[in-house]
């Protein structure tokens, strides 16, 4: 006599198994965006400044035309230490030495090296204030947006930072600075900045903003 | 005599199965919203989350540029708004505003043009049924007199998805508004609009005499307030990327990659809402409208620099 057929308990088990896996599988994606936005400890390669300010790495957010971008530690290395040469050689440079860095130029493209040494130069570097020895500085983390194409390439990669600065004669500045990014032949280089600065001494306080990207100079 | 006999279950038995069957379906269920979500939260173009719509950015000639750096001298865009919508299709280019855009100058001026101007014998809006953007904006260049670099051809979904997707934007609006055809019922002042207000807005042509025309100027007026709004939007890099993607949400670009959206939004940002004139071309009564008055002198105007001197 046949033995009663027991039910089988393959489909439960499979059912379990596959929904296990997606679950994981979505959970994990949702970790890697989180990972994805989170700080991190990458630090600028050299720093020259005396007031030992350095640019540090904050907030990470990544935008998409297409299938999702990142930004890799390659990149942010390379993005922080151009924001880094253009500290030290604009901002800090002028206020320790009373002189450019002329090195603060090569972070720019040609498109807008021309409007950041030329028109806006007194608002993108600090070379009309001069020596103001000894400086003090501090600089907000350094937050970057990316933007990836319709591949997910990364092809646009934007650093923003705060810097505030002190020095003699009672000399405060305020410096609000947008760097963007673009890959020119394997080089991450300045395609469009927007600079905002405010500057007082006892006498008075003055403020301006300089933004350049549009290949256009007035 | 029956070859297969179905086994009797107890009602124990169907009730486990009745909840194995349920708690599969909800399981199923669950792990496809949830799927969905985090595709969408991870930045893939999920349809029915992302809203895909018609929305198409056309290059259509190049233009005087650095390589690196977009257009650098002046501009022409042409905006569509076509009529193509379920049940109607059509897709006639019922609101048309060609754009000059003055890179160096920081201006720009929008020519509001009626749909029913005459142009090679018909109405000009039935160049976009007939050969799409590129036809379009070939007709309204040659009205003009100036070559159109991009067309902007958005449909009523379109339209109503772009500027949702921008959470809506503030705007003035000049007049009480009663229309129960285009559902516009506005009173004057400013006011929130969302995608849904600003189409039913800009569609409204029965509360005045002078019809279409008046209804083309209001979209002028929509048009300027959408574009204040993307400024204050735009206001950093992080901004204007999340734009761009918004864009790419909704939109079918051609000849066209982020990198050229990135600069052309920034030419655009750095055009104040103020230096932008906005007026509509003047046009006879009728049917099929002639052009009237000195617009052969304000197209000359307009078309060698983007920017109205004298009109």
């Amino acid at each position: 006599m046949p033995s009663p057929r027991t039910p089988s308990k393959k489909p439960r088990t499979a059912l379990i198994v596959g929904g296990s896996i997606v679950a994981i599988a979505i959970l994990a994606l949702v970790i890697a965006k989180l990972v994805m936005s989170d700080d991190d400890d990458t630090k600028p390669a050299k720093v020259e400044n005396s007031a030992g300010l350095t640019l540090e790495l904050g907030d990470v957010e990544v935008q998409s035309a297409g299938p999702p971008a990142t930004i890799s530690t390659a990149v942010k290395q390379s993005v922080l230490d151009a924001s880094q040469a253009y500290v030290d050689g604009a901002v800090m440079s002028p206020l320790e030495d009373g002189k450019l860095d002329a090195d603060y130029e090569k972070v720019f493209d040609a498109a807008v090296r021309k409007s950041a040494t030329g028109r806006d130069q007194a608002t993108v570097t600090e070379v009309r204030t001069g020596s103001v020895k000894p400086v003090k500085a501090t600089a907000t983390k350094v937050r970057l947006d990316g933007m990836g194409d319709q591949t997910g390439k990364l092809v646009l990669v934007a650093a923003t930072f705060g810097v505030d600065l002190s020095g003699k004669g009672g000399v405060k500045i305020k410096r609000l600075t947008e760097l963007t990014f673009a890959n020119e032949q394997g080089k991450w280089v300045v395609t469009a900045y927007r600079v905002g600065v405010q500057r007082s001494t006892s006498a008075r306080t003055t403020s301006a903003v300089a933004h350049a990207g549009t290949g256009v100079v007035s | 005599m029956k070859l297969f006999r179905r086994k009797q279950r107890t009602p124990k038995q169907r009730l486990k199965q009745a909840l194995l069957a349920s708690g599969a379906l909800v399981v199923v269920f669950t792990l496809t919203v949830v799927s969905l979500g985090a595709a969408w939260l991870a930045g893939y173009k999920v349809p029915l989350a992302s809203g895909a719509t018609y929305i198409k950015v056309q290059k259509l000639a190049s233009t005087e540029a650095d390589a690196a750096a977009g257009p650098t001298t002046p501009f022409f865009i042409l905006l569509v708004g076509n009529d193509d919508r379920p049940g109607v299709g059509g897709a006639r280019g019922d609101a048309l505003h060609l754009v000059g855009v003055n890179p160096k100058l920081h201006k720009a001026t929008m020519l509001d043009i009626p749909r029913d101007t005459c142009w090679a014998g018909d109405k000009i809006n039935a160049a976009n049924a007939n050969g799409g953007a590129p036809a379009q904006a070939a007709a309204v260049g040659g009205l003009i007199g100036v070559p159109v670099s991009y067309a902007v051809d958005v449909n009523f979904d379109g339209f109503t998805s772009l500027v949702d997707g921008v959470g809506g934007f503030s705007m003035n609006i000049p007049f009480e508004m009663h229309d129960p055809y285009s559902g516009a019922y506005f009173q004057p002042g400013v006011q929130h609009m969302t995608g849904d207000e600003a189409l039913r807005f800009s569609r409204d042509r029965h509360d005045f005499p002078q019809s279409d025309i008046v209804r083309t100027e209001n979209q002028g007026l929509l048009i300027i307030a959408g574009i204040a709004q993307m400024q204050k939007d735009a206001q950093s890099a992080g901004g204007q990327f999340k734009l761009i993607k918004l864009l790419y949400q909704h939109a079918e670009l051609d000849n066209l990659g982020v990198t050229d959206v990135f600069r052309l939004g920034r030419i655009m940002y750095d055009i104040p809402v103020n230096a932008i004139r906005n007026l509509t071309i003047p046009v006879t009564n009728g049917n099929c409208l002639g052009l009237s008055g000195d617009a052969p002198g304000l197209f000359a105007d307009f078309a060698d620099d983007a920017v109205l001197q004298s009109h």
